[in-house]
């Protein structure tokens, strides 16, 4: 009702409403701008993620949208137990992992590397390591591993899930999500070696 | 995790959300809109029409009429009792 007498103050309702507000308001009125605030919000994150999973634009595009319908669809199965992006993320992150599994085009992974890193699982990669690498580096390293081990990765220090979070996303223990980026860490670890061997 | 440390993986999550053009996001928009205004249509036409072709396949396998049939239906047993014309002396 305010929004109808002063439009002024609908505008700014991207900037005050949080993301469960935002839930509620659309699963109230279903009204648009209330979907509208989520959409503005999270669809650049989302479509971010798509790219560096799928390392496709125009798919990471297809993606996104498949994505929202998802979140549409489902939106009355919100709890509000888990944070709102936490939940689009763990949404977002199994998408991925589907379309990527159904086409079999995970091809860039090293075979080699993945069976050796089970001998070196004692030895503990820096975390400083992989988040004070360059980007350009970063990037091209986290294409030469699988896609389960990048989404772990993204999920930890990229949206900042805990371990029992991204549990919860990866139907995993949480000694065995702990297991899990302790071997991301060291196949990204190898990659780097072995791409950037020469500096 | 310390906030003050540099953090690679946020520089390139904000690399790849840059790539997100204005064109993508009015493009998936619109088709969403499309696609959410069409599962309403096709809610609504369910909502309709259900339950007349649920209540034609009962009627067809010669099921019992519905409640609300029934009430409507003057002809029902205890009426055949009554004399035709009660106003009237024989």
């Amino acid at each position: 009702m305010i929004c109808l007498l002063f439009p002024l103050l609908s505008k700014d309702i991207a900037s005050t409403i949080t993301d469960e507000q935002a839930v509620e308001g659309y699963l109230d009125s279903q009204s648009p701008k209330y979907f509208n605030v989520l959409y503005k919000r999270y669809s650049p994150k989302i479509f971010g993620k798509c790219v560096s999973l799928l390392k496709d634009e125009a798919r990471a595009e297809d993606a996104t949208q498949e994505i929202f319908m998802k979140i549409i669809l489902n939106l009355s199965k919100f709890s509000g137990k888990s944070k709102f992006s936490t939940w689009i993320y763990s949404i977002t992150y199994n998408y991925c992992i589907d379309v990527i599994r159904r086409k079999k085009k995970d091809l860039s992974v090293l075979v080699d590397d993945i069976a050796n890193t089970h001998d070196t699982a004692d030895d503990d990669v820096n975390e400083k390591f992989l988040l004070e690498m360059n980007v350009r580096r970063l990037k091209v390293v986290l294409d030469k591993i699988p896609v389960t081990d990048r989404s772990i990765l993204l999920m930890k220090y990229q949206d900042s899930m805990s371990i029992k979070e991204i549990g919860d996303v990866m139907a995993k223990s949480e000694s065995a999500i702990k297991m899990k980026i302790k071997r991301a860490k060291q196949k990204c670890q190898k990659a780097h070696k072995a791409i950037f061997k020469d500096d | 995790m310390p906030t003050n440390v540099k953090n690679s993986f946020k520089e390139l999550q904000d690399e790849e959300s840059a790539k997100f053009s204005e064109q993508s996001e009015q493009k998936i928009r619109h088709n969403l809109e499309s696609n959410v205004g069409l599962f309403h249509f096709l809610g609504e036409i369910v909502d309709l029409y259900l339950p007349k072709i649920f209540g034609m396949f009962v009627k067809m396998s010669g099921g019992a009429p519905s409640p609300t049939e029934d009430q409507s239906n003057p002809s029902r047993s205890s009426d055949n009792d009554r004399p035709k014309y009660p106003n009237t002396i024989d």
